[in-house]
């Protein structure tokens, strides 16, 4: 026979079991919207029973003795977890790659009425109403400023690139070191977890979110250890960054990593440079790249180069500035003979760069210094420019059409350009596609993910209630019990 | 399925986003008329615009050439047509002056006539226009007959001026002096006829004609000529004006959006976003708690 007061013992354990549900039901709801967090349940089981005598076995019975909380546990899918990070590394990727895509695009301005084409446009038809009149000052003027916007235009966009690449390269070094704060971070929960055992629910939920943002940034293989710690490997070289409770290597930015937006900032960083030479070396073309020309017939030329009288002749020279050098300026010596033209821009041909490129500053103050004409005559001694002749920037007008030595291959430099901006176009398109692929997968697995861990309002509400009954039953147990002892100490002995 | 808040919560605004985004996209298109943004939108299609419009800028600039072109033309196609008109009256004279019934005085004011006539040819041949001298080749700040006897000295220049009417052709427009007057050493030179006629009258000796017959013959000559090359001009310009035309249509397909087509889509987008707006409305407000009481 058991004892009288088992049923009190049995009443508060279903107090206390009710009370846990409803304190995690509470739990669950409060942290509803809490970053990371997985639904925690509790699991009940029955408390060991008694052996009382029966009569109809020869064995004896079993009396229950209630409920016992065998544990609070969180509920979690690791092959979801696993391919989570998995797709939020090639996220993370992308994401940077289309970011700086997206930039590119709106740095090169295309297109538009006020970018590069128009640019090189515009100087192009000022060429060819200074081959209209020659002898103008005016057409040379709009020249001047139309050379000027187009180095200004270049410029702004080299600038743009280069204040990109920069970010890139800032932002390259913060992700890293973000990384390495994930990495301790992590350590410090494995730790932790050592000491308090595997069913340290909260903990687990810290320790996963921060190893998702670290998926975020570069790729890594996780594996769980039977204590509970964590060892997490770079999966490009599988070199070990933690080891249970000790860091193994820390990240720098200049190791080769994949996935993740480490390697996204790496790989746009490097797609920025390629641009920004494409662009440096069309301005390079342009200025210094070899052109032929054809110069007409009876034409004499500035620098001296000997040309026939009688037919056209096939003449190399070095880009804009060697054509422009050619012809024959407005512009008079001390001794009166006239000049040739002088270099249009300023630059340094060897190493190229748009950012120390500039409009020759000599032009700037003395329009004369622009040649339209490839003829000259001698008169009285000294050298006269024709200056009736626009054989020179009928030439330079032109260009626009002709093919200029870019990068070591013969192109048009409009063609060059649009090609380098449809080019761009379609590795943003790709990018573009890429990112909404993969965050339609990483949406779909977070949201089977969801339905895994998730809280429930509706079923936490549900559970609550469902708690609530059993405490309140639990609770009318040990009242009944009461009135058992009630009926046994005051009514049995009062007689 | 099991389903919670958070997930409902999460591809609504997800939904909304998107759909906020496109309609944000066409919106754009609507208000800007232009299909194109950025290369990404179309990246061909993009090139091929960037293209067009930079052919068409070229065009334009063909136009303008062709307009000075025309301009440089009718301005020669008039001065030849005065100097004809001289030339005319300079041979009747000479014709009249070999009549053999006149007086020495009437001869002499004859010849003070054709001196006269001449005079008014160099002033053609010196003709400038918005300051430049047509027919004196490269060198358009200089008369090609500065002088009275200039004619005995090739004292012009021949150099041509051409303007580029497409991206390889350039049209030369003017008429040099030797083609309209003859050159130095040439017996037909008309300058030099005309003093012959002149010289002629005073000493009484017959008046040579068939020399003026053959200078007036070349200036005819190289007047239809100034006549064919303005009328391949004309063709021209009106070639470029066709082809600017089709270059513009070409370029309106490929970055102009279609208003109807636009707006349709516009709209239904419209009513998409509301759709989202309130179906989200609807979902995220309600759980068991407000059931439960």
């Amino acid at each position: 026979m058991v004892s009288t007061f088992h049923s009190l013992e049995l009443g508060k354990r279903g107090l206390f079991a009710g009370q846990t549900g409803v304190t995690t039901s509470g739990h669950n709801i409060a942290n509803a919207n809490t970053k990371g967090y997985s639904r925690q349940q509790v699991n009940l089981t029955t408390s060991p029973s008694l052996d009382v005598w029966t009569s109809g076995e020869a064995n004896s019975g079993q009396l229950g003795s209630g409920v016992s909380v065998e544990s609070i546990t969180r509920v979690r899918d690791q092959f979801l977890d696993r391919q989570y990070r998995e797709q939020s590394g090639t996220l993370g990727e992308w994401s940077v790659k289309q970011d700086t895509l997206a930039k590119l695009e709106t740095i090169i301005n295309e297109p538009s009425e006020n970018g590069l084409r128009s640019a090189m446009d515009q100087f192009w038809g000022a060429w060819e109403d200074l081959a209209n009149e020659p002898d103008s000052l005016p057409a040379r003027a709009v020249i001047k400023e139309s050379a000027q916007a187009f180095v200004d235009t270049a410029k702004s966009i080299d600038r743009s690139m280069t204040q990109l690449k920069n970010d890139l390269s800032s932002q390259l070094t913060s992700r890293v070191s973000e990384a390495n704060s994930y990495l301790n971070q992590i350590v410090e929960i494995n730790k932790s977890i050592q000491q308090t055992g595997k069913q340290a629910n909260d903990l687990l939920d810290q320790r996963d979110l921060y190893v998702e943002e670290l998926s975020k940034l570069v790729s890594i293989n996780v594996e769980e250890r039977s204590n509970g710690v964590l060892t997490i490997k770079l999966a490009s070289d599988d070199t070990t960054l933690v080891e249970g409770t000790t860091i193994g290597t820390v990240l720098e930015s200049d190791r080769q990593m994949s996935g993740g937006s480490i390697l996204g900032t790496m790989d746009s960083i490097r797609t920025v440079e390629s641009y920004q030479r494409k662009l440096n070396e069309m301005v390079k073309g342009f200025v210094f790249g070899d052109i032929t020309v054809e110069i007409p017939a009876g034409s004499n030329l500035a620098d001296g180069t000997p040309v026939s009288d009688n037919q056209n002749s096939q003449v190399p020279v070095k880009g804009i500035n060697g054509l422009h050098r050619i012809g024959w300026s407005l512009k008079e010596d001390e001794n009166g003979n006239s000049q040739a033209g002088a270099s249009l821009f300023l630059g340094d041909e060897t190493n190229f760069e748009i950012a120390s490129l500039e409009v020759n500053p000599a032009i700037k103050e003395d329009s004369r210094l622009i040649a339209a004409s490839l003829r000259s005559e001698s008169v009285n001694g000294q050298q006269k420019v024709i200056s009736g002749n626009g054989d020179l920037a009928q030439l330079i007008g032109k260009l626009r059409d002709q093919g200029v030595t870019i990068d070591g291959d013969t192109s048009n430099i409009r063609q060059y350009f649009q090609s380098m901006v449809s080019e761009l176009g379609a590795e943003t398109r790709t990018s573009n596609r890429q990112m909404t692929n993969y965050e339609t997968a990483l949406l779909a697995t977070d949201n089977r993910r969801q339905s895994v861990t998730g809280v429930s309002l509706d079923e936490e509400m549900a559970n609550l209630i469902k708690y609530q009954h059993a405490y309140n039953a639990a609770a009318r147990i040990v009242t009944t019990t009461d009135e058992l002892l009630d009926t046994i100490i005051n009514r049995m002995a009062a007689r | 399925m099991r389903i919670t808040q958070q997930m409902l919560h999460q591809s609504s605004v997800r939904q909304m986003h998107q759909n906020l985004n496109r309609f944000n996209q066409i919106s754009q298109q609507v208000s800007t008329g232009k299909l194109l943004q950025r290369p990404s939108d179309d990246p061909f299609g993009v090139s091929k615009s960037m293209n067009l419009k930079s052919t068409l800028a070229a065009n334009e600039q063909y136009e303008r050439n062709t307009t000075n072109a025309s301009l440089w033309l009718d301005e020669t196609d008039q001065v030849i047509k005065q100097t004809v008109n001289v030339l005319h009256r300079a041979r009747e004279l000479a014709v009249q002056g070999n009549t053999g019934t006149l007086s020495d005085s009437d001869r002499a004011a004859i010849a003070e006539e054709v001196e006269h006539l001449t005079d008014q040819i160099r002033q053609f041949a010196n003709t400038k226009v918005n300051g430049k001298y047509l027919f004196n080749g490269q060198k358009t700040n200089q008369p090609p007959y500065p002088e009275q006897d200039s004619y005995q000295i090739n004292s012009f220049d021949t150099g041509a001026v051409a303007f580029a009417v497409s991206d390889s052709l350039s049209i030369k427009v003017n008429v040099t002096a030797d083609k309209l007057f003859g050159t130095a050493d040439d017996e037909t030179n008309l300058f030099k006829t005309l003093t012959n006629v002149t010289t002629s009258l005073r000493s009484g000796e017959s008046v040579p004609l068939e020399e003026m017959e053959k200078g007036l013959n070349r200036i005819l000559t190289s007047w239809a000529e100034v006549g064919a090359v303005a009328e391949r001009v004309e063709s021209i310009a009106n070639r470029l004006k066709d082809s600017n035309l089709q270059l513009t249509s070409m370029l309106s397909k490929v970055e102009d959006v279609d208003y109807a087509e636009a707006i349709t889509k516009l709209k239904s987008e419209e009513s998409i976003y509301q759709a989202s707006l309130s179906v989200t409305s609807k979902i995220i407000q309600s759980s068991l708690v407000d059931f439960i009481r």
